[in-house]
């Protein structure tokens, strides 16, 4: 054992030391949780949290997975996790939870603040964590469906979220780390999915249903799932979906185009006092539905589809501008972090009175649309 | 009772001419002789004396001792009793042993002797001793016949295309597999004895104008400095020879493949064959040879590049899964993905021991298992591999005692550890160390270990060259043929620390057109 070995034990088991806790848990000493839903109790104040816990009994091995719905009561939101042991064999384990639903109520009349702050404290809180607006009369209902075509909600939603924005830009997806980033940082504000039940087939099961937006902290209104898409577009979070529009005024949509990628870019100037926007989107997309040029489009036509679909995407986001504008009146676009982000200096001087600036703004929008592909067929 | 100087000195004296009597043959006379020898080789009915005279000249006589069922007796009775008896050649007693040698005897090799110690050692590997009455001197006549196993393709070492014949038990055999594959006058053989009472006899080989000098030294300083009674197989010598004396790992090559020995050889290194063993060893080692087949050289190089690094991933996942499964389920559960841990979780239900005691247990009756499939007969296989799968695995896991996906972390290892054969021993010992390190510490504590381990690694030396051969200096040609094969139009230089004065392999590459 030569002095070299000795320093390098010695530096090794230094590591040992200043490393955090470790303790060993088994897997099955754990109750697994993938979902909560958060809700309050109207006279009390009291939270009602529900957490979806996997079932491991050893009795439904071959079957699909199950999962049980764990009730509880508490006065703080570790409170309530914790009362729910009093009905479980071992403790949650957190880490693989992937959805917490809170109640709309909750959303807009407390905020979310709180809430946000036990996730972030607490260690075993994934920061890939989502959250979730219910519409219903309470979050429970939502993670107490039976979800279409996964055992496990909270798995479910994730995925729905997840795949959303290449797929169907209909909501939008918003993990807790960057949730924590748009309520703090410079000029953002916050936005979450909405989630709903519906009919399906005779079922009730559940949806998603466009984006609540926030004030601060404390959910303001809601873009529905058709609105959704421009918001997308203007926070540059396009990546597919759909555009349809009606190409010869008959009010039946006719022509589909499938968005393959988009790049917004968002510039400012000012002058006066006044801030004056503008927005880029360049967008390539590929035909997908025209029934009425189904043998040979010519490039004209093309020219002439690409204009109609730029002026859809001028006219809707600025449909959803004068919404925020009018309904609102709060900056959702999370535009004053552009002012902030080239030009710290300026943003302090307007960062009191933002919102009042944001009104007076004057926003342009400007679309180009691509089509880069026809499909083919005789 | 004290003695003074001068008595010590005179005693010594005489110790050393009593040994001088004991050691040599002094007798002119061929009775006395043959008493001499009759008395050493007293109650061993193996052993033979035979005396005759010349037909013509019956002053002449002679007296053969040798062991029975070591020597050919047909070329003893036509090529040596034979011309013996009936050779009418007049010789004359003072140059008899000259003149027998150049006219009489028609057997090629012959030593002379006058050494008690010399005779026996001969006779006892098949030589015959021949004692003239009136000369004080032995002839030693080679007349070996022994039964041997024939070259056969070695088990161990079994190869899909190249040469397939392996080394057997008898020295010289393996020598003229070698020799005959380096016919050139820089191959040097050097002979040794080890062995008090087995004698065997090693044999050093390497190529003069490659090896370097400075090995070839300290592996004669170390052979020499071996005072045992028996070296049976060359495993005695790996242990003896090696530079730390306690760490699982190796410090010296084995193959049982002539044209492995070649290819070493070839690279500087030092052959050492020990008679009576079919593995010869290879110093120095570098530790990418544990990883070495002689086969990655007949392969395409695209191949060879695979498979090499199939064994270095298997080393490392035959030492690290079950520390990496234990850390992962017991400490660790956010790595794995939500799905996979439902269904380890729901495994886990069922099983009554916590994962920590499950593996262990297992790792050892997959130890039982191995061993008892190396150790039994061929024959009964097939029970042992039911009794391994069906009872220990399936019916394991169906009543409930372990659960499945410890099975398969032991079947993985288990598999695993296979590529590697020649890292055996360091795996079982550094895979339960990494296991326990784990299963204490989580992930931390396997990284630790396996910083620790490469530390080791690190320091291993072997004659001086150091085995992972980084030393600081990280020169592509160090690593090349650690982590892949070059093709061979690439591998124009020898390793440079083995070689160091000749490192140049290949002075041109062929040409493409």
């Amino acid at each position: 054992m030569g002095k070299f070995k000795i320093k390098y034990l010695v530096l090794i088991f230094t590591v040992f030391l200043m490393t955090g806790c470790w303790d060993y848990v088994g897997v099955d000493n754990i109750s697994i949780v993938t979902g909560m839903a958060i809700d309050k109790d109207d006279k009390t104040n009291n939270y009602k949290a529900a957490f979806e816990v996997v079932n491991i009994d050893v009795s439904n091995k071959i079957e699909v997975v199950k999962t049980e719905i764990v009730e509880t009561m508490g006065k703080t939101l570790f409170d309530t996790s914790r009362n729910a042991k009093k009905r479980l064999m071992n403790k949650l384990y957190f880490g693989d939870m992937e959805v917490v639903i809170i109640d709309k109520k909750i959303a807009e009349k407390d905020g979310i603040n709180t809430i946000l702050n036990w996730f972030l404290r607490d260690t075993e809180i994934r920061g890939t964590l989502n959250f979730v607006i219910s519409e219903e009369k309470t979050a429970m209902e939502i993670l107490n469906n039976n979800a279409l075509n996964h055992p496990i909600v909270g798995l479910l939603i994730k995925e729905i979220l997840k795949n959303d924005n290449g797929v169907t830009s209909s909501t939008i997806y918003q993990p807790l780390y960057r949730a924590y980033n748009n309520l703090h940082d410079n000029g953002c504000s916050l936005a979450f999915p909405i989630f709903r039940i519906v009919e399906n087939d005779g079922k009730e099961t559940l949806e998603s249903n466009g984006i609540a937006v926030f004030k601060k902290d404390k959910m303001i209104g809601q873009f529905q799932s058709n609105e959704s898409k421009y918001y997308l577009f203007i926070s540059n979070n396009v990546n597919g979906g759909l555009l349809t529009f009606d190409s010869n005024k008959d009010n039946i949509d006719d022509i589909t185009l499938e968005i393959s990628g988009n790049n917004t870019s968002k510039k400012y100037s000012y002058e006066d006092g006044k801030f004056k926007f503008l927005i880029t989107t360049n967008t390539v997309v590929h035909l997908s539905e025209a029934d009425e040029y189904h043998a040979n489009i010519s490039v004209k036509k093309i020219k002439e589809l690409e204009k109609q679909a730029e002026q859809l995407i001028e006219k809707n986001i600025q449909k959803i501008i004068k919404k925020a504008k009018s309904e609102y009146k709060v900056d959702v676009f999370s535009l004053g972090s552009v002012v902030y982000k080239n030009n710290p200096k300026l943003w302090k001087k307007v960062k009191n009175d933002w919102e009042k600036k944001f009104l007076e703004t004057e926003i342009e929008v400007k679309s180009d649309v691509d089509i880069i592909n026809t499909g083919f067929f005789k | 009772m004290s003695k003074n100087k001068k008595d010590l000195v005179i005693d010594n004296k005489v110790a050393v001419l009593n040994q001088k009597l004991k050691d040599n043959l002094i007798f002119e006379s061929l009775k006395e002789n043959l008493l001499k020898m009759r008395d050493l080789f007293k109650d061993d009915d193996t052993f033979v004396t035979r005396e005759f005279e010349n037909n013509y000249d019956p002053s002449l006589k002679y007296g053969l001792i040798y062991c029975n069922g070591l020597i050919d007796a047909y070329i003893v009775n036509e090529n040596l009793i034979k011309p013996l008896m009936t050779s009418s050649k007049v010789l004359s007693k003072d140059k008899i042993i000259t003149e027998l040698l150049s006219h009489v005897i028609t057997i090629s090799e012959i030593k002379k002797t006058n050494k008690i110690k010399d005779i026996i050692e001969n006779i006892t590997y098949g030589d015959i001793a021949l004692f003239i009455d009136g000369v004080d001197e032995v002839l030693l006549i080679n007349t070996k016949k022994f039964f041997v196993r024939p070259v056969t393709e070695p088990v161990n070492e079994q190869i899909l295309v190249g040469p397939r014949e392996g080394f057997n038990e008898y020295l010289y055999v393996n020598l003229s597999l070698v020799r005959r594959k380096l016919r050139t006058n820089d191959l040097k053989f050097k002979y040794l004895t080890l062995g008090d009472k087995t004698n065997t006899q090693v044999c050093l080989g390497y190529i003069d104008s490659i090896v370097d000098k400075k090995i070839l030294k300290l592996l004669y300083k170390r052979l020499k400095n071996i005072k045992i009674d028996g070296v049976l197989d060359v495993n005695y010598l790996t242990e003896l020879i090696r530079d730390n004396s306690y760490t699982p790992f190796r410090s010296t090559g084995y193959t049982e493949k002539p044209d492995t020995i070649v290819g070493k050889l070839l690279e500087g290194r030092i052959a050492i064959f020990v008679d009576g063993s079919p593995v010869v060893l290879t110093v120095p080692f570098l530790f990418v040879e544990n990883f070495q087949s002689s086969e990655d050289y007949y392969l395409n190089f695209f191949y060879s590049f695979f498979t090499r690094l199939i064994r270095i991933l298997g080393f490392f996942f035959t030492i690290a899964v079950p520390a990496i499964y234990i850390a992962i389920v017991a400490f660790h559960h956010e790595m794995i993905p939500t799905p996979l841990l439902i269904n380890v979780a729901i495994e886990r239900e069922s099983a009554p021991l916590p994962a920590s005691v499950e593996l262990p247990i297992l790792l050892f009756v997959f130890d039982i298992l191995r061993e008892t499939g190396i150790r039994m007969p061929s024959n009964i296989g097939q029970a042992l591999s039911i009794v391994g799968a069906l009872v220990i695995g399936q019916a394991a896991v169906e009543a409930k005692l372990v659960a499945a996906p410890i099975i398969i972390v032991v079947a993985f290892t288990g598999i695993t550890a296979l590529l590697v054969p020649k890292l055996n021993a360091p795996i079982v010992f550094v895979r339960i160390i990494l296991f326990f390190l784990s299963a204490s510490f989580g992930l931390v504590g396997l990284v630790c270990g396996l910083a620790l381990l490469f530390i080791h690694i690190l320091n291993l030396k072997s004659f001086g060259v150091s085995q992972l051969n980084l030393d600081g200096q990280f020169k592509f040609q160090n690593i090349k043929d650690q982590l892949f094969r070059a093709p061979w139009g690439k591998m124009k230089r020898r390793p440079p620390m083995l070689a160091p004065g000749n490192v140049k392999r290949m002075s041109k590459a062929g040409v493409k057109n």
